[in-house]
Parts: structure tokens; sequence; C-alpha cells
């Protein structure tokens, strides 16, 4: 209604004074308006990265797991595309050389984390998005367990973890962009978090080499001699052992080597006889130098060990219980790869007490813990209660057996 | 002249006793009584007589005492295992070689079967039950054994699930709810738990074990036979005696009613009397009692409900009359469980309503008027996937993995599809493994692998080409697998059904009785 007065009132003089106010005020409007916009704009902040670390937020479902939290603000627009893709790497930028910017690649354990063609760490996602979006509010991209991230030396290590956006084409390959692909890079941010790393990185893991495969071969004799001698058949599996890692090297390295190894392993059995081997100290060596898959390597190579001769002692799962338990690796994977075993040995020799450790009960534990763990356990062995294959199935009687009589110990 | 339309029958084919029941023509079940003594269960033991004739029952019952090595009983615990009754051994063995004289499970399943069936006339189609739990492999025993027994089966049903549809359509008994089936039988244990809205059935979990039952709690009463034999005579029974068995079963139904009881034992060093007592019993079957108890758990904890949201516990098969267990059972639930129902009959009362929603255009109109308001959803009992390749996690390994496409539980009929791709570049094929297992299993040495085939590929493709996998579960168990390459459109395809394995002309060789 008010601007058809003021058009009616610009036919006269007067209306033309009050219809240049009018202007003057609309122009006044915008004027502000615009400056308004600018400051809005200046006030976005471009795309960042926080990581930290600690509890992953809930929707993650990484419950009790120390994580690096990711979390993006700011422009991750496209002008020209509604698409946009972003990359995270990490990168080990402790005790850079003068004039360096970034360091080594950190390589990842998870496969969901890696690169196409490569262990090194990356995380990439594609979203769809217009010229003007933006994140206003910090935004939980995404969260990763510390232990799956692999720096190349152990210890205080500074890591830069760097996102990059830009077009859907974007690529990198073991986390490094080329020419042609920086020039599809539209935003990028960096964040650097100090982390005590305590496996072995994996260029100490080239290093050690050698010394792990020579502590390996020391356990594996103190483990098979530990119920008396050692037996032929726990003797070819070691051997078979060096056989198998030494097959990867060049003829000649690889003789070499085996020669070296089998030195090892007499000069192992004769310590064992003669009471020399410490375990111990192995086992403290091991935490040392091994990373978290050797460990499970060696695990597996004693579990053939026990299981060789077709049998599960009392005695071997009682030490392999130890052994894991200095070794601190993960129990639920190390109850996994026992189970394997156990299931495809003819006989196994089975007792409340020594079946505690193999279901993985504490002693700090609370009845109630107890009992739910049995529980867990008896699922899965009355499931191969339907095994079609027979060792299984008598193998899960003789379990599902055993884990009844301690669900009654424990008055569940 | 119009054919006649043969009856509705379910049929229980339990460890120690089968029954057979029909839909009478008010589309109520009645369980029909044996030709020989009236009674309404007929035990799961048969008698190899001489000239070709197989007894079953009572009298296959009483041949233990003299001829224990012709007689089969607990025949259902070997339907998933290569065995044979070997009559020269009088036991089951390892079926190596053919050899005269020995017998498969489903061979000696079917003489049971062909005993009920003369119970009556004009029966061809048949539910037969089985155990929630029981494995892809004895379906298939339990389907040949029909076969050879000249009976069509309409389809397997779960016990649990049958004897709810029976409780559903007892007046009076008015289930509502979140209702349990605890069902103890002679050899296996089954715990099922349903949504019941009066006769509106929604499973939702079973769950079981294939090693628990009266059975084994006789084994147990031996054992206490045997110590305190060995502690009069010095000598030791010969626990695998079926005569003993036999007495045990006796003292455990005794102590059932009684606190204490005594038996005459024949041993070695002659006969002795050994007193029992019913908190002796208790105290050796109570391993069992608790692996009862954590299946309960997990089909609570399946269910996603407490004890307390039970509102009905129903009571199915003959081990349930043991009273430590019904106080055990009471002490888990917070309340005691229906009773008033026979528990013996209630599964095969349940197979033949089944046989009747199966068969519901053969049905008169008080049948159908019967059944009418009857609807029963079941669940899928296991988890069904496919072996992938992926890599250890642990040590960057490629492996070979289990990868869930129907999850246990999932409601019938159901289907689902899941998307893989080739591993490498000019991939030739892809193996078409179908797996089966009770838990969410990874690892591919805790699946059972129920199919296995082969998908030919383009050739000169590179890596990553999306191959489509479908499972599709239907209400009668059949499962239609699909692995699909999405690009070419070239597919393998499957039924897997739970059917006999063998044909009749197999199942028939060295199988020549006459019933009696």
């Amino acid at each position: 209604m008010n601007s058809t007065v003021v058009i009616n009132q610009a036919a006269s003089g007067e209306g033309i004074i009050i219809v240049i106010v009018i202007y003057a005020i609309i122009w006044a409007i915008n004027a502000f308006s615009k400056s308004n916009q600018e400051e809005k704009i200046a006030s976005i902040s471009k795309l960042s990265l926080e990581v930290d670390k600690g509890k992953a937020p809930e929707r993650f479902k990484l419950e009790d797991v120390e994580c690096f939290n990711f979390r993006l603000k700011g422009w991750i627009n496209n002008s020209r595309q509604d698409k946009i893709k972003v990359i995270i790497h990490a990168y080990d930028n402790t005790n850079l050389e003068e004039g360096e910017k970034q360091g080594f690649p950190l390589v990842c354990t998870t496969n969901y984390f890696q690169d196409e063609k490569s262990r090194v760490f990356k995380i990439q996602a594609t979203w769809d998005t217009t010229a003007d979006t933006y994140l206003p509010n910090w935004y939980d991209f995404i969260s990763v367990p510390v232990d799956s991230l692999v720096p190349p030396l152990k210890g205080k290590r500074n890591i830069m973890f760097r996102i990059v956006a830009g077009e859907p084409s974007l690529n990198s390959e073991r986390a490094f962009f080329d020419d042609v692909e920086i020039k599809k890079i539209l935003h990028f941010s960096d964040c650097f978090v100090e982390h005590t790393f305590k496996e072995p990185g994996y260029m100490d893991t080239a290093t050690n080499r050698e010394r792990v495969e020579e502590l390996s071969i020391e356990i594996a004799v103190a483990f098979a001699t530990a119920d008396g001698d050692l037996q032929k058949k726990e003797l070819d599996v070691i051997k078979k052992w060096i056989v198998d890692i030494t097959s990867t090297l060049e003829e000649k390295k690889s003789k070499e080597r085996k020669d070296a190894l089998s030195t090892i392993l007499k000069n192992s059995y004769k310590d064992s006889k003669a009471k020399k081997i410490s375990v111990s100290s192995i086992l403290s060596q091991m935490n040392e130098k091994l990373s978290k898959a050797q460990k499970y390597e060696i695990i597996e190579l004693l579990l053939s060990i026990a299981s060789s001769d077709n049998k599960f002692g009392k005695e071997e799962d009682s030490l392999l219980s130890k052994i894991v338990k200095k070794l601190e690796v993960d129990e639920v994977i190390f109850a996994n790869m026992k189970n394997k075993t156990i299931i495809n040995v003819d006989e196994m020799e089975t007792s409340t007490s020594t079946s505690e450790a193999t279901f993985g009960i504490k002693e700090e534990m609370t009845n109630e813990e107890k009992c739910k763990l049995l529980r867990k356990h008896y699922s899965k062995w009355n499931a191969q209660t339907n095994s079609n294959n027979a060792k299984t199935k008598n193998r899960a009687k003789e379990m599902v057996k055993l884990i009844a009589t301690l669900r009654e110990k424990y008055n569940c | 002249m119009t054919k006649k339309i043969s009856k509705i029958v379910g049929i229980d084919l339990g460890t120690t006793y089968s029954a057979i029941a029909i839909l009478d023509d008010l589309g109520n079940p009645e369980v029909l009584p044996s030709i020989d003594n009236n009674s309404r269960i007929t035990p799961s033991v048969v008698y190899f007589a001489n000239n070709n004739k197989a007894i079953v029952g009572e009298k296959a019952k009483d041949a233990i005492i003299n001829e224990k090595k012709k007689v089969a009983r607990e025949i259902k615990r070997e339907m998933e295992n290569d065995v044979v009754f070997d009559v020269s051994q009088g036991a089951w063995v390892k079926s190596d070689k053919k050899k005269e004289g020995t017998y498969t499970p489903s061979q000696v399943s079917s003489l049971i079967l062909s005993k009920l069936k003369e119970y009556t006339d004009n029966i061809d189609k048949v539910v037969i039950t089985v155990p929630a739990m029981f494995a892809e492999k004895a379906r298939s025993a339990t389907m040949d054994a029909a076969k050879l027994a000249g009976l069509e089966v309409l389809e397997l049903i779960n016990e649990p699930t049958a004897a709810i549809l029976h409780y559903s359509k007892i007046p009076g008994v008015n289930l509502n709810g979140r209702v349990m089936v605890y069902d103890l039988g002679g050899g296996t244990f089954d715990v099922t738990i349903a949504n019941v809205k009066g006769t509106v059935i929604n499973i939702i979990t079973s769950r079981g074990d294939k090693y628990l039952g009266g059975g084994d709690f006789d084994r147990e009463i031996v054992n206490i036979l045997n110590k305190k034999y060995k502690k009069q005579k010095g000598a030791e029974l010969d626990l695998n005696e079926k005569k003993y068995q036999e007495i045990a079963e006796k003292i455990k139904k005794v102590l059932s009613l009684k606190e204490e009881t005594s038996e005459v034992i024949d041993g070695p060093k002659g006969p002795i009397k050994i007193e029992i007592t019913r908190s002796e019993f208790e105290k050796s079957i109570q391993s069992y009692i608790e692996k009862t108890k954590m299946l309960i758990e997990e089909a609570l904890d399946d269910a996603k409900c407490k004890a307390n949201q039970i509102t009905q516990t129903l009571l199915v098969g003959g081990s349930t009359r043991v009273p430590i267990v019904i106080e055990s059972l009471t002490k888990i639930m917070g309340k005691p469980p229906v009773k008033g129902v026979n528990v013996d009959e209630a599964v095969a009362c349940g197979a033949a309503i089944h046989a009747g929603l199966l068969r519901k255009k053969d049905l008169n109109s008080n049948q159908k008027k019967s059944l009418d308001k009857v609807e029963l959803n079941d669940v899928c009992n296991y988890y069904l996937g496919t072996l992938v390749v992926v890599t250890d996690q642990q040590r960057n390994l490629r492996a070979l993995a289990n990868s869930i496409i129907i999850p246990r539980n999932t409601k019938l009929p159901c289907s689902k599809t899941e998307r893989y791709t080739t591993i490498s570049d000019n991939q030739e094929g892809i193996d078409c493994s179908v797996t089966q297992s009770e838990n969410p299993e990874e690892d591919k040495d805790f699946v059972n692998i129920i199919y296995q085939g082969e998908l030919d590929l383009p050739k000169g493709r590179p890596a990553g080409q999306p191959v489509d996998v479908t499972y599709s579960y239907d209400q009668s168990g059949v499962i239609h697998v699909e692995f699909l390459d999405v690009n070419s459109k070239k597919k393998h395809e499957a039924d897997l059904r739970p059917e006999g394995s063998k044909s009749i002309e197999d199942l028939k060789d060295e199988l020549d009785f006459k019933i009696e």
C-alpha cells in the first residue's frame, strides 16, 4: 500500500522529493547490508581441521578405544561443481631437517583407512556441496583408533594431520599430491598432535627384522622344550617357519639367512637344555622390538608348535597364556586364534583350573563378569556343535561341558 | 467319483518318544494312540529282529534286555552324522563302507515313521517337527527318512514353534504378549521367544542345544549307580549297557515324584540294591541345568527383553517333569510356567495344526473356521552369508572370511542384497559359497558351507567389478541365492531347500523290513 502511495505522489514536485528521500533510505539500507555481508564473509573461517585424542563421539561406536577424533569447520564449497572430495593424511614431522615441511607418512593397520595401493594412512570422502556450503560449527567427521596408526619410528612423535579438499577427481598416492593434483585443491588445513607410540614404527620393524627372527626362534624353542624335550614334530614346525620366512629373499641371501637361523635354532636348543634360556628376558626384548603384527605371528607359531602332536596339553596352554599376557596383545584376537587351533586338534587336555585361562577368566573379575564371559564362550562353542566337521563338533561338545561346569563353580 | 482327501497330519519325531496327530473334523488336533498298546506316545526305539522284521516302540524297548545289540535308540542324535547302526556291534559306527547289517540314521528313522503311519489310514502328506537348532544335514536326513516311509513332507517345522501353535489354540490359555517356550525333550533342548496375540504368532528367536535332554539325565543316573556299585562291589558297571539306561529312566521318573528310590542292579559281581536320592540326582544334572540357563539368557538377549517381560512360559517335552527343571525355570523367570497341558503331545498337535495351515484348500468348513484366525510368522534361525576375501587387519594379509547377508532372526520372507567387488585384474570367476552359522562369525572355520557354485566372469577387466549377492528366504525354508556380475549381467542362481539328499533307490538299499 505504501509503495502505491509513493508512485502516485511522484507525479507532483513534492512527490519527487519524497521519492529521492525514499531512494536514499533504500541505498543506505543496501549499503549497510553489503558491509554486513562482507563482515560475515570475513568472519567465516576457511576449512579448518582439529584433531584431538580421546573418546570417540558415541555415533562412531568405538567404545573404550582411544581415538584421534577429526573435526571440521568452515568452507567446504566448490564453486565449479556440486561435489567436493576431502582427503586426510598424517605425517611424522618430528625433528624435521631445516627447510623440510613434511616428514614421512604414517601407515595404518586398518584397511578402511589405507591408501588404495599401500598401507599409507588415508581417509577420503566425496560430498555433495554447493558454491556456498560451509560448516558453521565444528563437525565430528571421523574417529580413528590411535593404535591403528603406525609412525616410522616409535616414541614421542609430532604428527601433522593434513586435510585437503578439492575437485571430485582429486587423488593422492602414498600421501603425496603431484603437480596435476595440486591444481585441483581448493582448501587445506593442518593440525599438529603429539603422541607417544609404544609399538615399534615401520622403520624400526625393518631395522629389527633379523633380531626379531632370532628372538622368535628362541621363544619357540623355549616353549617347545617347556614340557621336556624338543619333539621332532615341534622341531619340524620351527624349521618350516624358518623356510617360510626366508623364502622371499633372493636365493643366495635366503641360504645364508637359513643357515644363520639354523645355527640360532641349534644354540637355542643347547641353551634350553642347559637351562640358560630366560623366557622373561626374551619376552621383554620382544616387547621392545616387535610390532603387534609380529607378536601375533609369533603366537601363531607357538600355537602351531603346541598342536603339532595333534594334542593341546595343559602345560602348553598354561605357558602360552603367560606368554600372551606378557606380550600384551588383544585377548579377544588371541582367543580367536586359539579357538581355531583347539578345534583342529584330536585331543585337548582340559580341567577347570587351566580352562579358566582358556576362557580368559581373571581373578580380579567379579562373578557376574565371569558368568557373562562364560556365556559368550558358550554361545560360540554351542553353535559349533552343529559343525559339519566331526572334529570341530566333538571339541565343541567338550568345551560346552567345561563352560557349564565353570558356570556352576561361579554360581551363575 | 472324487478322490478322498488324505488326513491332515503332524508328526513329532522325537529322540526318545515320537507321536502322530491329525486334525479332527472340527479342526482340533488329536493324538493317535498306538495300535500295539493304545499309548499316545511311541518309544523311538527300533529292534532289528530276525526274518527282516523291524519292531518299533515298547516291544523294541523290551528287547533291550535280551537282544541289546539289535536295538537302535536315540536315532535323532545321529541324524547329522556319517554313521550307521551296526547290528553286529549294537552301536553307531562310522559309515566307511556299505556292510550288511548296517543302517543309516535316515533308514532307522524311516522305520519309526512307518510305524506311526500305521496308526491310521489315508496318510500321504505330513508336517514333521525338528529341533530349532537342527543342522541342515539333519533336516535333510529327516526328509530322506520320510521319503523312505512313503510320506511327502509339506514342511519341517521347529518343535517349539509347533508347540506355540498348539498352546495358542487351547481354550483358557489365552496367550498374550511375549511368550517363551521351554522345550526339554529326551535328547534336545530348545528355547523360543515369540510375540503372541491370541492365535497370531510372531517368532522372535530360538536358541537350542542338541545334546541336552532326558537321555543325558539318565546317563548321569547310570554314573551314580556305577559309583555306588563300585564302592560296594569293587567292580564297575558297563556304562554302555542299554539296560542300565532303561533302569535309569525308570529311576528318573520315580524321583520326579518321590524324594528317594532304590533299584536292584545286576553287575559283573552280582546284584545289589542301590538307593538313590533326588538331591543326588539333581546335583548330577546341575551342569545341564546351567546350560538351559545360558540359553534362556541368550534368547532373552536376542529378543531384547528381560525375564520379567515374558508374560507366559510354556512347557514342552517330558523332561520338564523333573522338579529341579521347573524350580530353576521359575527362579529365572520370576514366575511359574503355564501348567495343565500334556507336554508330550504339544509338539505333534502343533505340527498337525501347521499341516492344516499349509493345506487350507483341503480343509472342511469347520476346520477352516477353526484355523481361520491362526497366523504364524517365523524367522530365519541362522546367519546366512558368503565367503569373501578380506584383509587381515593385524597382519595385513589377504584371507578368506565369512560375510553375513541375512542376519539370524530376520523375519521371513526376506530378501537381502550385498555388493562386493572383484579383487584382481582379469579375474575370470568367483566362488559362490553359501554359509550358515548360529553366530555372526567372520572366521570361515566357524561356519558351515551349505552350498558351493561358480560364476564365470568376462575376461580382461580390471579389479573392482561390482558383484551383487542376493539371498531370498521364503516362509517354507527355501533359500534362493543369486550371484550377479552387475556389468555383464551374468549370474549364478540356486534354490536351496531342506530336501532329501538321496534318491529313493539309494535309501531303500539294504532296507527291506516288515514293520511290526
